[in-house]
C-alpha cells in the first residue's frame, strides 16, 4: 500500500506541475501583453473556466456515486438544461443577474429537473438506462419551452446563443467571487458527506444498516449536484459531458485514491480540461473563438458513445 | 432470558402482492436462528425489515423489549447489522475499504478511522482467511470470496445482533463451516445473536439452535435440530417435495 500512496503522490506532483504550465500559456497566448486585457479579459475568463470545471466535474461524479450509475451527469439527466430554462425566464422577467432571487430561481429549478429525473428512474426497473431516458425527455421538454420564449421574446434570443454553448467571455469580478464563494461552501458540505457517499456507491441497503439516512443523502446530494451546475451555467452556460468524463479519468488514472483526495482531484481535472480545450482552440482556430461547449460535446459524445459500447461488451 | 427479538403481526405489501401475513415469532433461547423456506416467500423481506431497511410494515418489532422505532438510529446501526447475499457494485473498492466500512457507526464526525479499527480488521480478516486478499478489487474476486468479504464486514460492525442473507450460498464446505465456527464461537464470546437465511438443511442442523420454517407469508412451525427428521412431513408440504426426498436429503 505504501507504494501505491508513493505513486498516486507523484501523479498528483505531475499533474499539478502540468496544469500550472498550461495556465501559464492560457493567460499569455497570444502574446499581445497588455495589462488591461491580462486583468479585464484573460484571467476573469481563466477564473470562470476553473469554477465551470470545478463545479460541473464534482457534480457529475458524486451523481455518479450516489445513483450509482456511470453514466449520470448534470448535463445528460436534464439539470443543465433546466438551469438554462431558469436564466432565460429571470432574464425576461427582469430579475438582476447573479442577484439572491436569480440564483434561487435557477437552483429551484434545477433541483426540481434533477429530483423530477431521478423520481421517474426510480419507478422503472432498468434504473441506469431509464435515468438517460428521463434526461432526454427532460431537456427535450426544456428545449421547446425555451424555443418558444427565444420567439416570443428578443431578450431571450440573445442569451439562447451564449447559453448553449457556453462562452467564457466577460464576466465581472463580482460574479466570480460569489461562485467561488458557493462552491467553496458546497465542496465543504461534500467533505463532510464524503464516507456516508462512498459506502452508499457500494450498497445503498448496506448503508442504511451503517446508519446513513439514504433518503436525506439522496436528497442533500441532488441538491449539491443541481447547485454546482447552477453556478457553473449561470456563469459560462451549457458545457456538456464534463461531469461524464473527468470522474471516469480520474478514476482510472487514481484507481487507488481514497475518495477524500480522488474528488479534489476529479475537480482540478475538470478545470484542467476546460484549460486545455480552450487553449487547443485560441492556438488552432486563432482568431476565431470556438464556444467552449463545441469542444467538450465533441469529445464528450464520442466519449459517451465508447462508454456505451464497452459496456455492452462487458455484458454479453 | 428475555426476548431478543420479538414479531407480532407483521403484514406487508410489495404493491399489491401481498407477502407477509401476520407473521409472529419469538426468539429467545437461540444464539443461531435459521429461518427457512421456498424461494419467494418472504425471508429476504424479513429480514429487510428486521433491520430497518425496509420501512413500511405494520407491525410491532422488539429488539432486546424496545420497539425498534423507538431506538435512535445510532443505537440501531451499533445493535444490528445486516449480510446482504450479494452485492453489486459498477466502482472498483478495495476489500479493505470495504471493510472499514463496517466501522463508520462508531466514527465520531469528523473524525478519521482509528488505528484500532485497522487491527480489528487484520484480526478479523486472518480469522475468516482473507487477510490475502485485502488489497484486490472487490469486483474482481470469485463468488465466495465476496461473500466472505461480507461477512466479515458484518463482523467488524461489532453488532449484537446479525442478521444475514444466505450468506454461505456460494461458498465451499471448508468456507461454509469456517463462517459458521467462527459466529458459534461470537455467540459464546461476545454473546450475540445471529439469525440467517438458509437453504441449506444440513447446514442448518449442525449450527442452528431453532429452524423456523416460512411459508405463505407466516412461519408455519419451528423445529429444533434434533426434530428435523420427525418433522420430515411438515418440510415437505413447504418445500412441495415428497416426504422421502426430503428424508434423503436431510441424512
Amino acid at each position: 500500500m505504501k507504494k501505491n500512496k508513493n505513486l498516486i503522490f507523484y501523479k498528483i506532483f505531475f499533474s499539478a506541475l502540468l496544469f500550472f504550465l498550461f495556465s501559464y500559456f492560457s493567460l499569455t497566448i497570444p502574446s499581445d501583453y497588455d495589462k488591461d486585457i491580462l486583468i479585464n479579459l484573460r484571467i476573469p475568463r481563466f477564473l470562470t473556466l476553473i469554477i465551470t470545471g470545478f463545479s460541473l466535474s464534482t457534480a457529475g461524479m458524486i451523481l455518479q456515486l450516489l445513483t450509482k450509475n456511470p453514466l449520470a451527469d448534470p448535463f445528460i439527466i436534464g439539470t443543465s438544461g433546466s438551469s438554462m430554462l431558469a436564466i432565460i425566464i429571470s432574464n425576461i422577467i427582469g430579475l438582476k443577474f447573479y442577484g439572491f432571487e436569480y440564483f434561487f430561481l435557477i437552483l429551484f429549478f434545477s433541483v426540481s429537473a434533477t429530483l423530477i429525473s431521478y423520481r421517474i428512474s426510480v419507478l422503472s426497473s432498468s434504473q441506469n438506462t431509464s435515468l438517460l431516458l428521463s434526461g432526454i425527455a427532460l431537456n427535450s421538454f426544456v428545449l421547446s419551452i425555451i424555443v418558444l420564449f427565444v420567439i416570443f421574446s428578443r431578450d431571450a434570443t440573445v442569451n439562447f446563443f451564449h447559453l448553449s454553448f457556453g462562452s467564457f467571455g466577460y464576466n465581472e469580478y463580482r460574479i466570480i467571487g460569489y461562485s467561488f464563494f458557493i462552491i467553496s461552501i458546497l465542496f465543504i458540505i461534500i467533505s463532510f458527506l464524503i464516507e456516508h457517499i462512498k459506502i452508499m456507491a457500494f450498497d445503498e441497503e448496506k448503508a442504511e444498516t451503517l446508519g446513513v439516512n439514504t433518503k436525506r443523502l439522496k436528497l442533500v446530494v441532488f441538491i449539491i449536484a443541481a447547485a454546482l451546475t447552477s453556478v457553473s451555467v449561470s456563469v459560462s452556460g451549457i458545457i456538456g459531458f464534463i461531469g461524464l468524463m473527468i470522474p471516469h479519468i480520474t478514476r482510472k488514472l487514481f484507481s487507488n485514491a481514497d475518495l477524500k483526495i480522488l474528488f479534489l482531484i476529479n475537480a482540478v481535472y475538470g478545470a484542467f480540461f476546460l484549460l486545455i480545450s480552450d487553449l487547443a482552440v485560441k492556438s488552432l482556430f486563432y482568431p476565431t473563438e470556438l464556444p467552449p461547449g463545441v469542444i467538450s460535446s465533441i469529445a464528450g459524445s464520442v466519449f459517451f458513445i465508447w462508454l456505451v459500447l464497452k459496456r455492452e461488451k462487458r455484458n454479453e | 432470558m428475555n426476548n431478543f427479538i420479538k414479531i407480532k403481526n407483521l403484514f406487508f405489501n410489495y404493491g399489491e402482492k401481498k407477502v407477509l401475513k401476520g407473521l409472529e415469532a419469538e426468539f429467545s433461547n437461540a444464539d443461531i436462528v435459521g429461518i427457512c423456506g421456498a424461494n419467494g416467500c418472504g425471508k429476504t423481506t424479513l429480514l429487510k425489515i428486521i433491520s430497518g431497511i425496509i420501512k413500511g410494515y405494520e407491525g410491532e418489532i422488539e429488539i432486546f423489549d424496545k420497539n425498534i422505532k423507538d431506538y435512535k438510529k445510532k443505537e440501531l446501526v451499533t445493535l444490528l447489522s445486516f449480510v446482504p447475499g450479494e452485492v453489486n457494485t459498477p466502482f472498483e473498492f478495495r476489500v479493505m475499504d470495504i471493510l472499514l466500512m463496517g466501522r463508520l457507526p462508531r466514527l465520531n464526525f469528523l473524525d478519521s478511522y482509528p488505528e484500532t479499527d485497522y487491527n480489528k480488521i487484520f484480526d478479523i480478516a486472518d480469522k475468516i482467511g482473507i487477510r490475502s486478499i485485502l488489497d484486490r478489487n472487490f469486483n474482481n474476486l470469485s463468488n465466495g470470496e465476496r461473500q466472505l468479504v461480507l461477512v466479515a464486514q458484518a463482523l467488524i460492525q461489532g453488532s449484537s445482533v446479525i442478521l444475514m442473507d444466505e450468506p454461505t450460498s456460494h461458498l465451499d464446505i471448508n468456507h461454509k463451516i469456517k463462517i459458521f465456527d467462527i459466529l458459534k464461537n461470537e455467540t459464546f464470546s461476545r454473546k450475540i445473536k445471529v439469525i440467517t437465511v438458509l437453504h441449506d438443511l444440513k447446514l442448518a442442523a449442525d449450527y442452528c439452535d431453532e429452524i423456523y420454517f416460512m411459508n405463505d407469508g407466516k412461519f408455519d412451525f419451528k423445529l429444533k435440530p434434533s426434530e428435523l427428521l420427525s418433522g420430515c412431513d411438515k418440510i415437505s408440504k413447504i418445500y412441495s417435495i415428497s416426504e422421502d426426498k426430503i428424508k434423503r436429503y436431510i441424512l
